[in-house]
C-alpha cells in the first residue's frame, strides 16, 4: 500500500468507522422489527396450528420487508467502505 | 410438503459436469484472487449519447437479452405443448400463473384491470425470479480489477443478476408509479384522481406527493439491496474460503431462498401499489 | 472503464424496453393462452356438470315412470294370480265333486254286484242246502246203519254243507 497523508489516513479510518457504525446501528432495527414478527406469527400458529402454511409465508414476506432497512443500512455500508 | 427433485440422465451428465469444472475451476481460483480488488465496481462502457444516458451496464444488458432468451423459450413451449390435460411441467406454470391470477384478483378491486395488473405483475415477477436465481448459481461474469482493468471471473463470482444493477429497480419501480397512476386517471378521470391528492385536506398534498415518491425509492432499494447486497457478502465470504466449495451453499442461500420471497415481494408491492390507486 | 455499483445511466432505457419487449412475448405465448385454456376448462367442467345433470333427472324420471310400470304390472299380475286361484280352486271344488260322484257311482254298482252276488249265492245255497237235505234224508233212509254211524255221518255232511257254502 502506497504511503498516506494524514489526511487520507484519517479519511481511512472514518470509513472503516463509518461503515461499521452504519452496519451496526442499521442491524438493530430490522432485528427489533422481525422478532416482533417472528413472535406474532408463532403465537397465531401456537392459537392456530391449521393455519400454519398461510402464516409461515405472510410471516417471510413482512420479515422480508422489515428487513428492507438493515439492506439499506448494508448498502451504505459498503459504498462507504468501497467506493 | 414433501417435494422431491428427479433429474433426468442429461441432467444428471450436466449437473455432474458442472460441478466437476467448478471444482477444477475451484481449484485454479484457489488463493488467486485479493479481495478488495473491484469489489463494488463494475464494468462500464461510453456511447455517443448526453449525459447520464452515455453511460452502460454491458453485463446488466448481455444478461438481460440471455433471461428474455430463456424466458421467451419456456413461453414458446408452455404454448406449443399446451394440453387440456396438462403435463407435469404445464401444470408447474399454471400453478404459479394461477396463484399470481388469483393473488391479483383479491387485491385489484376494478374488474377490468385485473388483467393488465396481471401481465404486469407476473412479468415482473418472473423476470426477477429468474433473475435472482441466476444471481444464485456460480458463473462467469466480467468485473473490474481495481485498476481499472477488466478481467475474467471464472466462478469465482455469480453470474451477474439484472435486479443487482440499480438500472433495472429503479426503471421497474418508476414504471409501477407511472402505470398505477395510468390505470387510475383511467378509471377514476382526471378530475376525481387529483382530489386523491388532496384529500382529506389540502393541506396534506405534500405529504401525499413525498408518499408517492418515496414508493419507488423503497420498492427499488428493497431488491437491489438484497440482490447487490447478497452478491458482495457471499464475494466476501467466498474470499474467505479461498473460493472452495462452500460458497454454493452462501450462493444458494442468498439467491435462492432471497431471491424467491424479494421476487415476490416486488411483485406483491407492484399489486398492492397499483391496487391502491384503483380503490374508489 | 469502471464505475460504481450503485449507478444510474442509460441502461435503464434499455431495461424498460426489454421489459416490454418481454411483457409482448409473454402475453402472446403465456398469459393469453394460459387464461383460454383456464376458461375453456371452466366451460368445460361447467357443461360437463350440466350434462350429468341433465342425465341425473333424466334417470330420475326414467326411474319413475319405471316405478309405475312396475306397479301397474304387479297389480295385473296379482290380479291374474287371484283369478287364477279363483278358477283354480272352483275346478279343483268341480273335479273333486265329479270324483266323489264317480268312486260314490262305482262303490254303488260294487255294492249292488255284491248284494246281487250275495243273493243268487243264498239263493243257490238254500236251493243246495233244500237238495242236500232231501239226499240226506233219502240216505238216511236208505242206508242202515246204526246210531253212531248215523251221527257221524250226519256230522260230516254238515260240515260238508259248512265247508260248503
Amino acid at each position: 500500500m502506497a504511503e498516506l497523508s494524514m489526511a487520507q489516513a484519517v479519511v481511512h479510518a472514518a470509513k472503516y468507522i463509518g461503515a461499521g457504525l452504519a452496519m451496526g446501528l442499521g442491524a438493530i432495527g430490522p432485528a427489533i422489527g422481525e422478532g416482533h414478527i417472528g413472535q406474532g406469527a408463532m403465537e397465531s400458529m401456537a392459537r392456530q396450528p391449521e393455519m400454519v402454511g398461510t402464516l409461515t409465508t405472510r410471516m417471510l414476506l413482512s420479515q422480508a420487508v422489515a428487513e428492507s432497512t438493515g439492506l439499506y443500512s448494508l448498502l451504505i455500508a459498503f459504498m462507504i467502505l468501497l467506493i | 410438503m414433501k417435494m422431491s427433485v428427479n433429474f433426468s440422465k442429461s441432467e444428471k451428465i450436466f449437473l455432474g459436469v458442472f460441478f466437476v469444472a467448478y471444482a477444477i475451476v475451484a481449484f485454479w481460483n484457489f488463493g488467486k484472487v485479493e479481495f478488495p480488488s473491484g469489489v463494488g465496481h463494475i464494468w462500464q462502457i461510453k456511447i455517443p449519447l448526453p449525459s447520464i444516458f452515455g453511460t452502460l451496464n454491458p453485463m446488466t444488458i448481455i444478461m438481460t437479452a440471455l433471461l428474455l432468451a430463456i424466458l421467451i423459450y419456456i413461453a414458446v413451449d408452455f404454448k406449443k405443448h399446451l394440453r387440456k390435460i396438462p403435463s407435469r411441467k404445464q401444470s408447474a406454470i399454471e400453478m404459479v400463473l394461477s396463484f399470481m391470477y388469483d393473488l391479483v384478483k383479491d387485491v385489484v378491486p376494478a374488474e377490468e384491470f385485473v388483467k393488465p395488473v396481471f401481465y404486469i405483475a407476473t412479468t415482473l415477477f418472473l423476470f426477477i425470479l429468474f433473475s435472482n436465481l441466476l444471481g444464485g448459481i456460480p458463473g462467469i461474469g466480467i468485473g473490474v480489477s481495481s485498476g481499472g482493468a477488466l478481467k475474467l471471473n471464472l466462478f469465482t463470482d455469480t453470474w451477474h443478476s439484472p435486479t443487482g444493477d440499480l438500472n433495472t429497480n429503479v426503471t421497474y419501480a418508476v414504471m409501477v408509479l407511472f402505470i398505477s397512476h395510468i390505470f387510475a386517471i383511467k378509471l377514476k378521470g382526471l378530475k376525481e384522481w387529483a382530489k386523491t391528492f388532496i384529500s382529506p385536506n389540502p393541506i396534506m398534498l405534500p405529504m401525499n406527493i413525498i408518499g408517492e415518491f418515496a414508493k419507488p425509492i423503497s420498492h427499488s432499494l428493497r431488491l437491489f439491496g438484497n440482490i447487490a447486497g447478497g452478491g458482495i457478502m457471499v464475494l466476501m465470504l467466498s474470499y474467505l474460503v479461498k473460493y472452495t466449495f462452500v460458497p454454493v451453499i452462501l450462493w444458494g442461500f442468498f439467491g435462492f431462498f432471497v431471491g424467491t420471497i424479494q421476487a415476490f415481494v416486488f411483485s406483491m408491492l407492484a399489486i398492492a401499489y397499483i391496487g391502491v390507486q384503483l380503490e374508489q | 472503464m469502471a464505475g460504481s455499483f450503485v449507478n444510474f445511466n442509460g441502461t435503464s432505457i434499455l431495461q424498460l424496453m426489454s421489459f416490454f419487449i418481454l411483457m409482448y412475448f409473454l402475453i402472446k405465448f403465456l398469459y393469453r393462452p394460459f387464461l383460454n385454456i383456464i376458461d375453456k376448462r371452466t366451460e368445460e367442467i361447467k357443461g360437463e356438470y350440466e350434462k350429468a345433470d341433465k342425465a341425473h333427472k333424466e334417470a330420475e324420471e326414467l326411474r319413475k315412470k319405471a316405478k309405475i310400470e312396475l306397479e301397474k304390472l304387479n297389480e295385473r299380475i296379482n290380479q291374474m294370480y287371484e283369478e287364477a286361484k279363483s278358477r283354480v280352486s272352483e275346478y279343483e271344488k268341480k273335479e273333486k265333486a265329479r270324483v266323489q260322484f264317480e268312486v260314490e257311482a262305482i262303490m254303488k254298482r260294487a255294492r249292488n254286484e255284491i248284494e246281487e252276488e250275495r243273493t243268487r249265492a243264498e239263493e243257490t245255497l238254500r236251493a243246495n242246502v233244500i237238495t242236500l237235505a232231501v239226499a240226506l234224508a233219502s240216505r238216511i233212509i236208505q242206508k242202515d246203519i246204526d246210531e253212531k254211524s248215523k251221527r257221524e255221518f250226519l256230522m260230516d255232511q254238515l260240515s260238508k254243507v259248512r265247508d260248503g257254502r
